[in-house]
């Protein structure tokens, strides 16, 4: 489906407009092609090929070491692939980020201490000059951070600063949205209530997801696809599709056929886990 | 691209901040320049006889409120017919004696009480404790680390007994008995191989470049004051104590002693010095006072006496026996490399201000020379006294 | 959809309050005791007053001869601040180069090493004799004095930026001036300020040292003549000026800390 055809579901006081900047004549939006990549002796990914299709949530999954934050690195032009190329709407991921295509969040919420939260988030319009992509404003309140504005990263949850942090990420409107492990410091509670939440922005505002997690259960309620990884070097051992349709709620995740889905990606991760040792 | 900007960037605000550090600093000194020649002449036509009214004033009253008889006494020292004669020692009396200056032959009547044992014939067993730069014996002594001082200048006398924050101290005998503070120069009119006769003034300092030592600066103002030279005409310039700078052309004047640095100039070949001396115009104090706490010279007169002689005789010595004086210096001065024949041309030049143009004996001092170098002091700015202003 | 929201301040504000409040009394403390301390030590040391005159003598001074105290204070404020901002911008452009280009860094660490160990008392006697009675020793000491912990700081605090808001900026395709603007400058703040606590004292006391050395004008002048004056009176009332200004000066980085970084104890009513 393309992207300018999704109705956008319009919630009061939604902070999300679509805007009219993503190209929309590419039905491919990030294509890994034989990537490889080592650090000095060490070999972090070999031959991985992945094509992300426009509006799709891909998770990256596998033991530690496998790349996976290295392939979303490749992907937001914080690294060079070592062999292999990456093109993100057919062009380098550089030139991606240059033309503000790309969002990304991190683990660690990357936060200004000196800022608060409204002007964490407008510090990416301040850079991006792209005023009015979104209002900073409404889209912290429709994060459920109306009363935290005026906030400090330090007065805020853990929870809080990550959605200041994915907001920021969001605010100038990107097509491609790049999540390594968002929710990796959080509770088990809230980062179940986090996942959900990102769902839910994400069917108001369609966007092309990488998603890095640990989580079997994160993967599964929220992906598309899941890339299962394996380790030492980092190549990609199974493609499971998940066949249930987003955005899913908490109450799936006690459904049957939701377990069975854990479950297929849980034992394709075991393997890959046994591949890697 | 963007890091050759920043690169660029950085290096002009390095430029900047060199050119800030180098550019003159606060142009503060421009204003007083045209009203000081004014002043200077004022200075110069208010009649002599004005200022001479003054100091006989101030005398006057120096000798009412703060007579030198206060601060000095002649009474310790030897009678001048005294022959020398050991005593017979029950014990031995150990004490620390400041020096004026560095270990050079500055102290050689001290050397030969020493080597020739008249210290050892009072029962005395004397430590020298070298001077110099930022050593101030006068101070050590009001403090206790040393039990008599012999004092470069005499001046300084009055001034701790006289400061809000006293010390009492009494001088009790002198070995210089005028200033020997001299500005020394070289005279581009005579020869370097001639004697010069040219005599200074004050007013050939001005615009001249002066190098004084530390805190000698009171001289230059004592000089400033009394013959209306505007301070900042003279480039005062920190200087060391070798005569160098002048010969290298980097001073035009420099602070010296005139027992001192014209025999430095003289062996290097420049015979053609010229002093300022500062006792022929107006400040004349002792040099090398002989000085001891009011304590000891109350508790211990003896000890004093004693000293004092021994002293006396090594000043004796001194002044009959130059050439084994000098002999002695050159081992005992560890400070300074002389030579023998340095040393002799020292004692050669001090011996005037050593006897002194008074009737008196050998360290002794008058009370009137002393109120009247105070009365100077007080007159000129160099010593407060609040009866007196 | 509002998560169950919990905020973590960052400084308790009730428990800060009563710090500051003894803060404040433990100044109020010194300032009361140092007369007390002082004659206490006067009573048991013995010392006379030409080492150690009484406190309401050094307070006459101070009052009776101000002008002169103010004059001299002057002379050595202009030295101290004007060396103080030659330093800052020295220190601070040589971090700058240093972040963007690493073998200034290689090339200037051998030489900051030694200028800062270098005994400064022979530097400051050779630039004086060169340079004569002129406020450029002075100031050239001050910056040498002072100049160090500003670079060490700056440099240390510029490389302290978050790696993770570093990436940040490089997918927003941000310039070098706004990373610098944006999230090192910021990110160096804490440290500089740090730095002037340490080094802003420093400057007066560097400009003291130097006209101690050799000076018509300044506090560390007047030390000298007053000292040849055989002035304690006067020697200890500089000395209390001087000291005023170090700690005013420690004072004046601590507010403007606390003014800079305010944000940290923000009220959340």
């Amino acid at each position: 489906m393309r992207r300018a055809e999704l109705p956008l579901r319009r919630v009061p006081s939604s902070g999300i407009r679509r805007s009219a900047s993503h190209p929309k004549d590419s039905q491919l939006t990030i294509e890994f092609s034989q990537v490889n990549k080592s650090f000095g002796g060490i070999e972090a990914l070999r031959e991985v090929s992945l094509t992300v299709k426009d509006g799709e949530f891909i998770t990256l999954i596998g033991p530690s070491g496998c790349g996976k934050t290295t392939m979303l690195r490749i992907a937001a032009g914080l690294e060079e692939p070592s062999g292999g190329e990456v093109r993100v709407n057919g062009d380098t991921p550089k030139n991606a980020c240059r033309q503000h295509q790309v969002g990304v969040a991190f683990q660690r919420p990357a936060l200004l201490a000196s800022r608060t939260a409204l002007r964490n988030v407008s510090m990416t319009l301040e850079i991006t000059g792209r005023d009015g992509a979104l209002s900073p404003d409404e889209l912290l309140t429709d994060f459920g951070l109306g009363e935290f504005h005026h906030h400090y990263p330090h007065q805020l949850s853990g929870g809080m600063k990550q959605r200041v942090n994915i907001a920021a990420a969001l605010v100038h409107d990107p097509a491609i949205l790049l999540l390594d492990e968002p929710f990796g410091a959080l509770d088990e509670l809230t980062r179940e209530a986090m996942g959900e939440w990102l769902g839910a922005v994400l069917s108001r505002s369609t966007k092309t997801v990488i998603f890095v997690t640990h989580s079997v259960e994160e993967a599964t309620i929220l992906s598309d696809r899941v890339v299962v990884l394996s380790a030492r070097p980092g190549r990609i051992a199974e493609i499971i599709e998940v066949g249930l349709p987003r955005p899913r709620s908490r109450a799936s995740r006690t459904d049957e056929d939701f377990l069975r889905e854990v479950a297929r990606v849980r034992t394709s991760l075991y393997r890959a886990v046994e591949l890697s040792n | 691209m963007n890091r050759i900007t920043v690169s660029l960037l950085v290096f002009a605000a390095l430029a900047l901040a060199l050119s800030a550090c180098v550019a003159p600093a606060p142009a503060a000194q421009e204003e007083p320049a045209e009203a000081a020649p004014m002043a200077a002449e004022e200075a110069g036509e208010m009649s002599e006889n004005d200022s001479e009214a003054e100091f006989e004033r101030i005398l006057a009253c120096v000798e009412e409120n703060f007579p030198a008889e206060s601060y000095f006494t002649n009474e310790l020292l030897p009678a001048a017919s005294a022959a020398w004669e050991p005593m017979e020692c029950a014990g031995v009396d150990t004490i620390k004696v400041g020096m004026p200056w560095v270990l050079n032959d500055e102290e050689a009547p001290w050397y030969n009480a020493i080597e020739l044992g008249y210290f050892a014939d009072v029962c005395l067993e004397v430590e020298l404790v070298a001077g110099g730069p930022g050593v101030d014996h006068l101070q050590t002594l009001a403090g206790g680390a040393v039990d008599i001082a012999v004092v470069a200048g005499g001046s300084r006398v009055p001034s701790i007994v006289s400061s809000p924050t006293p010390a009492d101290v009494v001088a009790v005998g002198t070995f210089l008995k005028h200033s020997p503070y001299i500005w020394l120069g070289l005279d581009p009119d005579t020869p370097q191989d001639q004697r010069s006769d040219k005599v200074l003034t004050p007013q050939d300092f001005i615009g001249a470049r002066v190098g004084i030592q530390g805190n000698d600066d009171y001289l230059f103002s004592f000089m400033a004051n009394k013959y209306g030279i505007p301070e900042d005409e003279v480039e005062l310039m920190e200087a060391g104590f070798t005569p160098d700078p002048v010969l290298m052309g980097a001073m035009d004047y420099i602070g010296a002693w005139i027992v001192n640095q014209p025999r430095l100039l003289e062996e290097k070949g420049f015979m053609n010095w010229v002093a300022f001396r500062f006792s022929d115009w107006g400040w004349d104090g002792y040099g090398d006072v002989t000085v001891v706490r009011r304590e000891t010279f109350e508790e211990n007169p003896d000890l004093v006496r004693r000293f004092l002689a021994a002293q006396t005789q090594g000043l004796n010595y001194l002044l009959e026996n130059p050439d084994e004086s000098a002999e002695i210096a050159v081992v005992y001065g560890v400070d300074a490399q002389l030579t023998k024949e340095q040393a002799l041309r020292r004692f050669e030049l001090q011996e005037a201000l050593v006897v002194g143009s008074d009737d008196l004996p050998v360290s002794h001092m008058s009370a009137e020379r002393w109120n009247m170098q105070v009365a100077s002091m007080v007159q000129y700015d160099q010593l407060q006294l609040e009866a007196c202003q | 959809m509002a998560l169950p929201g919990k905020a973590v301040v960052f400084v308790d504000l009730a428990n800060d309050r009563t710090k500051r409040m003894s803060d404040r009394l433990a100044y109020l403390i010194m300032i009361v005791s140092v007369p007390i301390l002082w004659v206490l030590a006067k009573l048991i040391t013995g010392f006379p007053d030409f080492l150690l005159p009484p406190p309401d003598m050094v307070a006459d001074v101070l009052w009776t001869e101000r002008e002169l105290l103010a004059s001299h204070t002057w002379t050595t404020i202009v030295e101290a601040l004007t060396g103080y901002a030659v330093a800052n911008a020295i220190a601070i452009a040589l971090s700058i180069s240093f972040l963007y280009l690493p073998w200034m860094e290689s090339l200037a660490l051998p030489w900051t090493v030694i200028i800062k160990n270098v005994p400064f008392v022979t530097i400051a006697s050779i630039l004086i004799i060169i340079l004569g009675d002129t406020p450029l020793p002075k100031i050239i000491i001050v910056v040498l004095i002072t100049f160090f912990p500003i670079l060490a700081n700056v440099t240390k605090g510029l490389k302290s930026a978050d790696p993770v808001l570093l990436d940040r900026m490089q997918t927003l395709d941000s310039s070098q001036w706004e990373v610098f603007t944006k999230v090192r400058w910021p990110s160096a703040l804490p440290y500089y300020i740090a730095a002037h606590e340490i080094a802003f004292t420093g400057s007066i006391i560097g400009a003291v040292v130097a006209e101690w050395l050799f000076a018509r004008k300044g506090l560390g002048y007047l030390i000298v003549q007053s000292m040849s004056q055989y002035r304690a009176d006067r020697v200890w009332a500089v000395t209390i000026v001087a000291s005023a200004l170090a700690v005013g000066a420690y004072l004046l980085v601590k507010a403007i800390e606390k003014y800079l970084f305010r944000w940290q104890v923000q009220d959340l009513t």
